[in-house]
């Protein structure tokens, strides 16, 4: 935010003209961070060439109101609460990436505060657990806590910015990218603004377009790309996005650019087209630094024009271009890189997200797409990951987030599977609550389902994500301190617990899975539940006649477990 | 407003301003009915001359009835209307005119509004169809039986809303409906009619009041009209205050709480929708003929009297030694500005006032305090002094803190109590209960051995000393063990019993604790406490919200474009310097399209009623006004219980980005969609009769298209333009039924044109003040030095409009005579029976002897059947079937009323108009249902006695 607001200081004409898409009675506060989701996307906008800007006008007033609608969209859903159309949440969760706001409000949406009235007839399991759905943080809220500046210790940076890495691709193949809404921007993206201008970087750029030329057939000549153009592009793109990817990006689109501008005409038109290079993953992030770098982010081709060569319009159209095109090449070659990196089984899903290192995984790519990249660029990559912290958790849920939506559909032929284990441990739950002299609050709950599933040969997974982090998380919980378990078996969910400790969670989660097994029979039923924001099927384990209307939401993804 | 307390409270705190109807039903004879005769005097001992109605406080309730059944289609809604218009006419019994006004489309500052119910009835509906899938599918497993699903589909409520061609349909209904009368019924036929429908902007009650300050503006108007207007709003109160004219009456439905409401699915009374079981209904009459009548009479209206409360007002406002001259109308004006602050359709209220913590007293005490200091009125034909506003405002903010801890203080306690209430009752039986030969026994069971008599009342008594003596360590505990037990798992039990002290919705603001301004700062608006840039910015738009709203309610429409940006409102200690704000308002601006207004109000889900192009910027992920539709959308409960009470926070629409996106698909409207796109005027009608008719035949012979000015000496003083009109109605010409259960009118005499109100200057400003030549009503309250100047004279209070009625009186012999004429059992047992409790009923002997006294005080109700609601929960006939049907000689009787229905009920229109002639109570057939559950369904129900004996 605060690069935002320097970079706006430094172009006054920009500043004016964003002031004008501010609303009446809008906070500051939503407007600096509705004002940053503008100025990101905005380099979408700019048009193609010159020659076409008059005919594209409309276009592009209609491109501008879309922008203003998505931030719009953007800001009700993390400051007012609502919810929009799947379709519309991953738009414009996928454009707010990198965005960081700090406590969000919280909200009760209608939908839940009527689903808590008709409840009562709820699962046990979830009665203790404070209907965790009920209320929801906004997505941005995880990463508000996450603030690095604050010193606060945060396993999702890393994750949000490997994250952000991945947008860009899965926005233009159109997937979904779950991505957890926003991410923070880690700080280590600092460290890439000296980068971003460095040699190497540039060089690399060349090369990763000159990949990339399957489909620009000119893309050889970006070598000559003009260093000045790239400096300034660099610097303001380390300004507002700090991504060193970004500038890579911009150079090697602006060589396309240069290349030919038929092509251009090809590319606009294949948004959804996969195929381009490798490097283009970043791109559309850097998409707007580029157009931004001609000094009007959006809108006035003609000033662009003035600033720079007509070279550099055209560029940031490009660029626009191949932000929404899918790149198969890159996702490829940066996995092939990662894998071994990642403990992540899938690796065909931009698993280069499973490293969750920014740095990592932006050498990964750079490296794969232009075959040995120079050393400063390995220096360089040391230097980030040196600088980022990132926590090894992390990993794990951003791989969730893009393996999800390749996985199949959960089936009744799943259930089946199950709930033959489950109606054993049903019993063995019994005779062990016998043995102990029935359910009481005294019993070591947690014990005792351990034994229970130990005793017919499985395991019981434990997870546990501090409180704070969930999204979706029960927000009457006065503390933020807690630590929050999810019990599973066989991937199949069991309950949840919140606590202070640990131990104390688990112990939570432990009783209310045991209720369950108080009732007459246990069933494995497909339930919808949330997580990180979104709505998804998992297994679940409820008693007969439990309604599963309101489930705690999923701190693991269950696709991952299966 | 959305104020439903406020009525509540000013009825209480005012109770003579309410005067109930007298309404005269339709009368049966063989099966013929006899329409009410509307031109012969008004038994209300008043006449009316101009009769408004604020038709959205019509169709609502016609569309989609709470307490009966749905209509089933279209046309029966649009026959529902007229009736509905029909009764309230034949009440009111206007001489002059009939205005009737259908909401347009609203000023921006209404839209937030519109939206949060719009999108609200929504997902209501939605729910409600679901719920009712969900069961009805249960039920017919359940081998259960539902009357088949009607074809067609939800009524969406959200299409009464201008723009939607069901709102063009009802206009058109409308049309045929005025003419229909005008020609057909003799009440009508000196009558103007003005239809402004929904194609006319601005909301219908502010239509109305437009009219009105517009005529009153000009000479020609007779300053002594007596003006009845028709809706439920509680502004309708203020608007009625702010025309300053002294004979304004409202008239209103009475809300009764606690109706029955009919299940969705099998249409039945007694139960809800989730509880329908599927039950066969039970026969209605003997051979089913009663089925379709409804087991309730229709809802009682009540007049509201604005010249009574206008001396109410007088006299509490009134204040000595004011540093400048006192002025009633004036004060009256300070007044309803002060409502405002309570609450009104365009701004959330203050936090800390609310109404049912006597806001409003709050406000007028604080401003009799301060009026001193001001050195002058609040208002002026609304406009608002904002220093001397400022003044008031922070008189209340130095009391925000105590009120806010007052009221949580309430909560508190109340909550404390009904907790413990819930204990008792769980406990399930009393604390106490005497035991040994005192102990209680059913009446009846006589055998069982307690019930003997004493035997030995010594020993007994000495018994029962000594038991209470070592009781108190035993008896406790016995009777919780009895229903204490606890359970094999008790544990989960406890817990269960626990929850239902429901978890109230956690409170973030605390606004009782110290720091709750920078609390609701951030909680509400999300803005930090030191922020007073925007904090000022939220005062400045509240500030202009008040002056418009005033001004919207005095002068009109100030600008169509104007809203309250924010979703709450700031304290009333945050009104400081606010004089210097400006309260100009953009000048010039036009309100929406019809269409425009629905995509600004709809949800996505209501976009059916819209163009399909129209309807994908709703709901494409790539429509450039996506924002303004979310699926769902945060409810803040703000202290309240319900969902429905909470605040809606719903993005605002922003016109700019609406109109931009829309001109790109207007080119894809229908020439019909423009048609209704389009924005209207007022239609006027006049009969056979009228003097303006020949003068508007005159102008349609000449075709001339110029706008000529109404001769305001033919039409009582009305005053404005007539322009043609291409869709006229005119003498000879069929006019189409658009409803086909109604016939075409082919003997048409009635002519209409279109109206326009007289114009004025865009900087006019109309006067607030009583025209000269107004003539005060007689006062109706008990004058203050009654006692002094009455010599002893005991105060009668007014009831009725007349002062002189005479009350209602039978004799001796007129309840013999009664008693002969009346069917024996018909309408009289009907109140033997309430005024009994069961139990004395052993016996069939007891009956007459009791008539006659029992009868008394039960008739004399019924000449004011509004009370009746009150009374005791009267015990119904069915109860009285139970017996007479053992006594076999009322059986003939009774078969003969069942066939004379049986005649009628082919007619389907009159008998939907039929509860007219069903009138004694619901609350009969309530009281009696609760009472017998099932056991008196096995009975058929009995006649309408009231179609006998009081008709």
């Amino acid at each position: 935010a605060q690069e935002v607001s320097e970079y706006l200081s430094q172009n006054p004409r920009v500043a004016a003209w964003v002031e004008t898409l501010r609303c009446e009675g809008e906070t500051d506060k939503h407007w600096r961070h509705r004002r940053e989701f503008l100025l990101r996307n905005a380099g979408d906008l700019v048009p193609a060439t010159d020659e076409t800007a008059d005919a594209e006008s409309g276009a592009r007033t209609r491109q501008l109101q879309q922008l203003v609608s998505f931030s719009m969209a953007w800001a009700n859903h993390v400051f007012l609460g609502c919810r929009y159309p799947q379709k519309v949440m991953d738009k414009i969760l996928s454009m707010a990436e990198g965005i960081k706001v700090t406590d969000a409000p919280i909200h009760t949406t209608r939908d839940e505060l009527v689903a808590k009235v008709k409840k009562r007839g709820i699962s046990s399991s979830n009665e203790g657990v404070e209907e965790p759905s009920k209320k929801r943080a906004v997505e941005g809220k995880n990463n508000s806590s996450v603030e690095r500046d604050h010193g606060k210790k945060s396993a999702k940076t890393d994750r949000s910015a490997a994250q952000q890495e991945n947008s860009s691709p899965s926005r233009g193949s159109s997937t979904k990218s779950e991505s957890g809404g926003t991410s923070a921007r880690s700080s280590s993206s600092g460290s890439h603004q000296d980068s971003a201008t460095s040699e190497g970087d540039r060089s690399v750029c060349s090369q990763s377009s000159s990949n990339s030329s399957q489909v620009t057939a000119g893309s050889g000549k970006a070598l000559e790309s003009e260093a000045p153009h790239k400096r300034g592009s660099a610097s303001f793109v380390s300004s507002l996005l700090k991504s060193s990817m970004n500038s890579h990006m911009t150079q090697s689109t602006d060589n396309r650019q240069q290349s030919g501008s038929p092509k251009k005409g090809a590319l606009e038109g294949s948004s959804g087209s996969a195929s381009q290079s490798s490097s283009e993953i970043e791109v559309p992030l850097l998409g707007s630094s580029g157009s931004a770098e001609v000094e009007l982010p959006l809108l006035s081709c003609k000033s662009s024009s003035e600033t720079a060569s007509s070279g550099l319009t055209s560029k940031s159209s490009s660029e626009a271009n191949i932000s929404s095109s899918v790149s198969k090449n890159s996702s490829s070659s940066g996995s092939s890189l990662l894998t071994p990196q990642s403990s992540s089984t899938n690796p065909s899903l931009l698993t280069s997200k499973s490293t969750a290192q920014v740095a990592a995984s932006l050498l990964a790519t750079k490296s794969g797409a232009s075959l040995g990249s120079v050393s400063q660029l390995a220096a360089k990559s040391g230097s980030q990951s040196s600088t980022s912290q990132l926590p090894s958790k992390s990993t794990s849920q951003a791989s969730e987030s893009s393996v999800k939506f390749a996985c199949r559909k959960l089936t009744n032929e799943d259930i089946k599977q199950k709930q033959p284990f489950f109606n054993r441990l049903y019993k063995t739950v019994a005779w062990k609550l016998v043995a102990v002299g029935g359910f009481s609050p005294t019993v070591n709950h947690g014990e005792l389902l351990n034994a229970a599933i130990e005793a017919l040969k499985a395991t019981l997974d434990v997870f546990f994500v501090p409180l704070k982090e969930l999204a979706d998380l029960p927000q009457n919980k006065s503390s933020q301190e807690s630590i929050v378990c999810e019990l599973r078996c066989k991937s199949v969910y069991l309950g949840t617990g919140c606590g202070k400790s640990k131990e104390n969670a688990k112990a939570v989660a432990s009783r209310e899975a045991l209720k369950l097994f108080l009732k007459k029979k246990v069933v494995v039923k497909i339930c919808k539940r949330k997580y990180r924001g979104s709505e998804i099927e998992d297994l679940v384990l409820l008693d007969e006649e439990a309604r599963p209307v309101n489930l705690p939401p999923a701190l693991k993804h269950p696709q991952e477990l299966l | 407003m959305g104020v439903p307390a406020f009525f509540r409270w000013l009825s209480r705190k005012y109770p003579s301003i309410i005067v109930n109807c007298v309404e005269e039903k339709p009368k049966e004879c063989n099966g013929v009915k006899i329409p009410v005769d509307a031109s012969k005097p008004n038994p209300n001992d008043v006449e009316f001359d101009n009769l408004y109605l604020d038709m959205n406080g019509i169709i609502h309730p016609c569309t989609h009835p709470e307490d009966k059944p749905a209509p089933k289609n279209e046309d029966e809604m649009m026959v529902a209307i007229f009736e509905y218009i029909d009764r309230l006419f034949n009440i009111v019994r206007p001489r002059r005119l009939l205005y009737m006004a259908i909401d347009g489309v609203a000023p921006r500052a209404k839209m937030n509004q519109q939206r949060s119910r719009r999108f609200r009835a929504s997902k209501e509906g939605m729910e409600a169809a679901v719920e009712k899938q969900r069961v009805r599918e249960e039920i017919l497993a359940k081998g259960g039986f539902l009357p088949p699903e009607e074809i067609k589909e939800r009524f969406d409520s959200n299409c009464i809303t201008p723009g939607t061609e069901f709102m063009d349909n009802l206009a058109k209904c409308l049309r045929y409906y005025i003419a229909d009368r005008l020609n057909n019924d003799p009440g009508w036929k000196n009558l103007t009619v003005i239809l402004s429908d929904a194609s006319a902007p601005g909301e219908g009650e502010h239509k109305i009041m437009d009219y009105i300050r517009r005529q009153r503006a000009q000479p020609n108007h007779d300053p002594n009209t007596h003006h009845c207007l028709c809706g439920a709003d509680a502004d309708l109160i203020m608007l009625g205050l702010a025309t300053h004219e002294p004979n304004f009456t409202i008239i209103r439905e009475e809300f009764k709480p606690n109706k029955p409401k009919p299940c969705a699915l099998c249409n039945q009374f007694g139960h809800e929708v989730k509880d329908c079981e599927g039950l066969p209904r039970e026969k209605k009459g003997k051979h089913d003929e009663l089925a379709d009548s409804l087991p309730c009479a229709e809802g009682e209206f009540i007049f509201l009297r604005l010249n009574v409360l206008r001396e109410y007002l007088e006299r509490e406002l009134t204040m000595a030694s004011l540093p400048f001259p006192f002025d009633v109308e004036r004060s009256i004006d300070d007044w309803v500005f002060m409502c405002f602050f309570v609450g009104n359709d365009f701004l959330p209220h203050l936090p800390s006032l609310e109404i049912r913590e006597g806001a409003i007293d709050r406000l007028v005490n604080i401003y009799k305090n301060v009026v001193h200091k001001t050195g002058g009125y609040l208002t002026e034909s609304g406009y608002v002094n904002l220093q001397r506003v400022q003044m008031i405002m922070l008189a209340v903010g130095e009391v925000e803190d105590s009120i806010f801890k007052k009221r949580k203080d309430d909560e508190d306690s109340f909550r404390r109590r009904q907790k413990e209430k819930r204990k008792r009752m769980k406990r399930d039986q009393p604390a106490f209960t005497p035991s040994g030969i005192l102990t209680p026994h059913a009446l009846g069971s006589r055998n069982s051995p307690g019930c003997q008599v004493a035997s030995n009342p010594r020993q007994a008594a000495y018994e029962m000393r000594m038991q209470r003596n070592s009781s108190p360590s035993i008896s406790p505990n016995t009777s919780f063990a009895s229903d204490g037990s606890p359970s094999p798992l008790g544990g989960i039990k406890r817990k269960a019993e626990d929850s239902d002290s429901e978890p109230e919705p956690e409170d973030n603001v605390r606004l009782w604790e110290a720091g709750w301004k920078q609390r609701y700062y951030k909680n509400k608006f999300d803005v930090d406490a030191a922020d007073e840039k925007f904090r000022r910015k939220v005062v400045q738009s509240y500030v202009e919200g008040l002056c418009w709203v005033l001004r919207y309610y005095y002068q009109g429409c100030a600008s169509w474009k104007w809203y309250y940006p924010f979703h709450y409102a700031p304290f009333a200690s945050d009104f400081e310097g606010i004089a210097d704000m400006s309260s100009e308002f953009e000048k010039g601006t036009k309100p929406f399209k019809p269409l425009e207004q629905l995509m600004g109000v709809f949800p996505a889900a209501s976009g059916n009623f819209l163009p399909p192009t129209w309807r994908k910027l709703m709901s494409d992920p790539d429509s450039s006004i996506i924002d303004f539709y979310p699926e769902d959308f945060a409810i803040d409960l703000n202290g309240k219980k319900y969902a429905w009470q909470g605040v809606a926070l719903l993005p605002f629409v922003d016109e700019r980005r609406l109109r931009a996106a829309l001109e790109e698909v207007y080119p894809d409207l229908t020439p019909e969609e423009n048609r209704r796109n389009s924005l209207g005027g007022d239609v006027l009608f006049v009969g056979k009769l009228h003097p303006l008719r020949d003068f508007i035949l005159e102008l349609y012979q000449t075709g001339s298209t110029e706008p000529v000015d109404v001769p305001p000496e033919l039409c009582h003083g009305i005053q404005g333009t007539f322009s043609l009109d291409e869709e006229a109605i005119l003498p000879d010409q069929t006019v189409c039924s658009p409803v086909p259960m109604l016939r075409d009118l082919t003997q048409n005499t009635a002519v209409s044109i279109n109206f326009k109100d007289p114009q004025f200057a865009e900087d006019y400003v109309f006067k607030a003040a009583m025209l000269p030549g107004a003539r005060k009503p007689a006062t109706v309250l008990k004058p203050g030095d009654w006692e002094k100047s009455s010599n002893g004279r005991q105060w009668k209070p007014q009831l009725g409009f007349n002062r002189d009625r005479r009350p209602v009186h039978l004799d001796q012999a007129a309840f013999r005579t009664l008693g002969h004429v009346t069917p024996r059992g018909s309408g009289t047992s009907v109140y033997t029976n309430t005024a009994l409790p069961p139990a004395n009923y052993q016996g069939n002997n007891y009956r007459p002897l009791l008539r006659g006294q029992a009868q008394i005080p039960k008739l004399m109700s019924n000449m004011r059947p509004q009370d009746s609601w009150r009374g005791p929960p009267p015990l119904f006939q069915q109860h009285r079937f139970e017996r007479s049907v053992g006594a076999e000689p009322l059986l003939p009787w009774n078969r003969m009323i069942q066939n004379q229905n049986a005649a009628f009920q082919p007619n389907q229109y009159q008998m939907l108009g039929g509860p007219g002639g069903y009138p004694p109570r619901r609350d009969d057939h309530r009281g009696g249902r609760q009472g017998y559950p099932r056991e008196g369904r096995k009975y058929p129900l009995p006649p309408p006695s009231g179609r006998y004996s009081w008709n």
